[in-house]
């Protein structure tokens, strides 16, 4: 706990100082490779090796009760998957990528019993497995760089990546959330309430579906049509959290009566000549004034309430929609006493969604399906696993980095992926995962590690640079300081200081880095778009369908283009790191698919390379990442 | 307030107009409540070959555009005008449409029953309701569905700068499935092959994949390894393709260009102009960023 604070603090002094200091002229104008680049500290959680025996007994009971459903279901199990299958699928699932050709060769030659079990355990200590989880939170929560106009998200997504890094408890991580008090420059994690500032109501559908798996939406406006939710129901709940309020006025007494902004415009005017008093200092005069709080305010019914059980207008009574109702503490507010009705082990559904969706996230199907639409007479498919997935996550404290060790451990996860189709309308029994395409992301990011030697080097700019440029309290700040601030900003965070840095790390203008690295999201039209990413306005907005520009992508884009580029990783390892013909050929199967290639195979590509020369090797990288088996996890 | 409206112009109903042609184009009755309210004979219209779907997402505020309420609170600053059709008033932030009106079948009757942009978008595009437990198509996956392709070698539903949730193909057929391009400057990308490569080498190219993915391809026989296989189908005979020139804006007199204003949306409109008259059956066209719910009169005069 003490290491952890400590780590937080090293983080926002280095903010500190490489916010203020003055970046030497020399660096600005060249890329080199002494170019400053600011970095925040990397932590990952470790995991425990003295669990070891309890994952294990653990995951030995998952099994057993998959295994009994299996015969009372009358299901065969797939075949164990082998090597070369399950060190693809852990990789992709832990950290977010494929392997190297080096850590695959070695893991398929490896004579060790207890190569996956170490496999596992060292994936979930890299830096990947934050990145991962961090893209998966970052699609449920609809993490963005823009919370609203002048409002920046990267404080906010930033506090996600590092709880994913610190494996903060999951219960914990959504309390911090729900809780959170003041500007996101101070407490990022404000974001969360921010995300849905000005839509109340909004905001209280989308907490239920993220954290309960429940959709009340349509009780918004009137009983809803199949669930058992009436609109008084959704009305009580969103009572609790009606009271936020994420903009301080601009007339607030704090800052000594008239208008804020205005004044402070007018005073800047005298300072800048060329201000005329527009937006120009918008991210300091609305920015600081966007701030999260609780007021004493009463949600009413609305005019037109069409139901017997209360009046148009009428008051509203804070009442959860799950029993046990919560006691409210004295002094607690109810936003307070909402969130901690929401993480207690007693709420029905709470925990259930977690377990459920982190079970899907290892199989590519849940238990409960759909995930976030469950009702009072939803059955999980094993309801005595799902039960059991509860109790294990409650007994690990929402530690979810050991809830998916013990996963990754079972034999059910280690089954070949089931070869025939995935019926939605029959439940599924799990004689293995399902096939899944990558994630966006990950087909992102395993190009990266194709194409880059480090993919982990490049981090995004530490939020805290521009959060303490930014963060002022409106009330005590002169004109003359925020001028400065917002020199200095433009300097540190300028278009082209970044675009000096990322230079390095681009290809025919393509940032070459991990996907939790880039912007949240990529513009439109960016290759993690095309393939699916998510706008991050919607709940879990990802899609894994294909379109005819995602092939054009594969076919000439110029991420295929740059892997048979002297500058990729790939190349290097091909032409560098591989001796002779039959070699550079294992390197190819290595990298791409992480597995050697078959007799016929081999004889197909020694073909192709005696047709062709050199250029034959191009065409093989070529076809291989062309092929389904590289976009599908088995 | 159904009367009010229908009496209140001799022209046919404009509403009736519309669900007229969703029904001509589509096949599909877009207000089945008021179908079952008034009864017209079908008037004598050409039935709609090609629709281009322009698409605010997060909603144009509908009292500073068409749906002015003089006189109200609600109405705020926005004053309204006259239009070419008498009677009909815009906001005042529309001169130029003002003067179109007479084209323009304007409907102000519709809504959604919940506060919610997904579900609005959803229902805009697919005529349903979103539900969890199934994907509608939107329409112009429909209307390939229903009426067939009309163009067989450019994709015959094509979104320019779509959003992540569209609803695309929905329940049908993959091949249905709306071409997204993400940004109409850039066109169609990657259709170009690196200049090295020899003419044969794309073609050796494309054997190889399949004698690489046999052993994938004969494993895992599932739908949604067929659709990528017809997405690779698809792209195959793109990429050699003569009509890939309509993407080509800088093939229009730069003038024009700017006339549409040389933005994504503006330069989205022209691109689906230039593939109506390809025959591309629908092309839709998004522009975000219209949720206003504060900064209205300074923001919305930007756009």
């Amino acid at each position: 706990m003490m290491r952890r604070t400590n780590v937080l603090m090293a983080c926002i002094v280095a903010g500190l100082l490489l916010g203020m200091m003055p970046i030497p002229a020399q660096a600005q104008k060249k890329p080199k490779e002494g170019i400053p680049v600011p970095k925040r500290p990397i932590r990952i959680a470790p995991v425990d090796d003295s669990l070891e025996m309890q994952v294990k007994r653990s995951a030995a009971l998952i099994d057993m009760l998959v295994e009994t459903n299996y015969k009372k279901q009358n299901v065969r199990p797939n075949p164990d998957a082998s090597d070369e299958v399950f060190l693809r699928r852990i990789h992709l699932d832990i950290v977010g990528t494929i392997p190297d050709y080096k850590q695959s060769r070695a893991f398929i030659r490896s004579r060790s019993t207890d190569k996956r079990e170490r496999m596992i355990d060292d994936l979930l200590e890299d830096e990947g497995y934050a990145s991962h989880l961090y893209n998966y939170f970052a699609d449920l929560l609809r993490v963005n760089d823009r919370v609203s106009n002048n409002v920046p998200g990267e404080p906010y997504a930033e506090w996600v990546k590092r709880c994913c890094e610190e494996n903060k408890p999951y219960d914990d991580f959504v309390y911090e959330m729900l809780t959170a008090e003041g500007k996101i420059y101070e407490n990022p994690a404000a974001g969360y309430i921010l995300r849905d500032s000005g839509m109340p109501l909004d905001a209280m559908n989308n907490t239920v579906r993220i954290f309960l798996g429940t959709q009340v939406g349509c009780a918004q406006c009137h009983d809803h049509p199949f669930d058992k939710w009436k609109q008084k129901e959704f009305y009580e709940m969103a009572a609790f959290t009606y009271g936020v309020n994420t903009r301080i006025s601009t007339n607030d007494k704090a800052f000594g009566g008239g208008n804020i902004v205005n004044r402070m415009r007018e005073e800047l005017k005298t300072i800048d000549d060329k201000f005329d008093g527009g937006g120009k200092y918008n991210r300091f005069l609305i920015a600081n004034l966007i701030s999260v709080s609780d007021q004493n305010r009463t949600l009413v019914l609305p005019h037109d309430y069409q139901y017997d059980d209360a009046k148009p207008k009428e008051k509203v009574q804070v009442r959860t929609i799950f029993d046990p109702q919560p006691v409210a503490k004295p002094g607690d507010t109810p936003r307070v006493t909402l969130a901690k009705w929401m993480i207690s082990p007693e709420n029905p559904r709470f925990t259930k969604t977690i377990a459920n969706r982190m079970w899907k996230r290892a199989f590519g199907i849940g238990l409960i399906e759909p995930e976030d639409d469950m009702r009072d007479d939803t059955v999980a498919s094993n309801p005595e696993l799902m039960d059991y997935l509860i109790s294990e996550m409650i007994r690990l404290d929402y530690d979810l980095k050991e809830f998916m060790r013990i996963i990754y451990n079972t034999k059910v996860y280690q089954r070949e992926a089931t070869h025939t189709e995935y019926d939605p309308s029959v439940a599924y029994h799990f004689p293995g995962p399902v096939l899944r395409r990558m994630t966006p992301e990950q087909v992102w990011d395993s190009f990266i590690t194709l194409a880059a030697k480090d993919p982990e080097e490049y981090q995004r700019e530490p939020a805290a640079i521009e959060a303490n440029l930014i963060n002022v309290d409106l009330s005590k700040v002169t004109a003359q300081e925020i001028y400065d601030r917002d020199v200095e900003l433009r300097r540190v965070s300028g278009y082209k200081f970044r675009n000096e840095r990322d230079k390095l790390y681009k290809y025919q203008g393509l940032l070459l880095v991990r996907a939790s690295e880039l912007p949240q999201p990529v513009p439109p039209g960016h290759f993690l778009r095309q393939f699916g990413q998510s706008d991050r306005e919607v709940i879990q907005g990802n899609f894994d369908a294909g379109s005819v520009p995602q092939v054009l992508q594969m076919f000439n884009g110029p991420l295929t283009h740059m892997l048979l580029d002297k500058a990729s990783y790939l190349h290097y390892n091909v032409t560098v790191n591989s001796r002779t013909p039959s070699d550079r050929i294992d390197t190819v199967f290595l990298s791409i698919l992480n597995r050697f290639p078959t007799d016929e195979e081999r004889l197909v590509a020694e073909d192709e390379i005696k047709t062709n020369g050199p250029a034959g090797y191009g065409n093989v990288i070529w076809a291989l990442v062309n092929t389904r088996e590289f976009l599908f996890v088995q | 307030m159904l009367k009010d409206l229908i009496s209140s112009t001799s022209e046919p109903n404009r509403r009736q107009f519309m669900e007229y042609a969703a029904k001509a184009c589509l096949g599909v009755t877009a207000f089945p409540l008021l179908s079952q309210s008034v009864v017209y004979a079908a008037p004598e219209t050409a039935k709609a070959k090609n629709v281009i779907y322009l698409f605010l997402s997060g909603a144009m505020t509908h009292i500073d555009s068409f749906d002015l309420k003089p006189g109200r609170d609600v109405q705020g600053e926005t004053t309204g005008i006259s239009t070419k059709v008498p009677g009909m008033k815009f906001g005042s932030l529309l001169p130029g449409l003002a003067t179109q009106a007479d084209k323009l079948a304007v409907i102000n009757s519709m809504y959604t029953e919940t506060g919610d942009h997904e579900g609005a978008r959803y229902l805009m595009r697919t005529s349903y309701k979103q539900i969890s437990t199934i994907r509608h198509p939107h329409m112009g996956a429909m209307a390939i569905e229903m009426l067939g392709r009309r163009n067989k070698m450019l994709p015959d539903n094509v979104i320019v700068n779509g959003e992540a949730r569209h609803p695309a193909n929905g329940y049908l057929d993959p091949a249905t499935s709306p071409l997204p391009v993400g940004d109409p400057l850039r066109g169609l990308e990657n259709t170009k092959a690196p200049e090295y490569l020899k003419e044969d080498s794309f073609k050796r190219r494309m054997s190889l994949i399949s004698k690489f993915d046999k052993n994938f391809q004969s494993n895992f026989k599932q739908t949604k390894v067929d659709a990528y296989n017809e997405f690779y189908s698809q792209a195959e005979t793109l990429v050699s393709s003569e009509d890939l020139k309509a993407f080509d804006l800088s093939e229009e007199k730069q003038e024009l260009r700017d006339e549409y204003g040389m933005d994504r949306f503006g330069q989205g409109c022209l691109l689906a102009r230039r593939l109506v008259e390809k025959n591309v059956r629908f092309v839709e066209v998004t522009t975000g960023g219209w949720d206003m719910h504060t900064d209205i009169y300074e923001r919305l005069p930007e756009r």
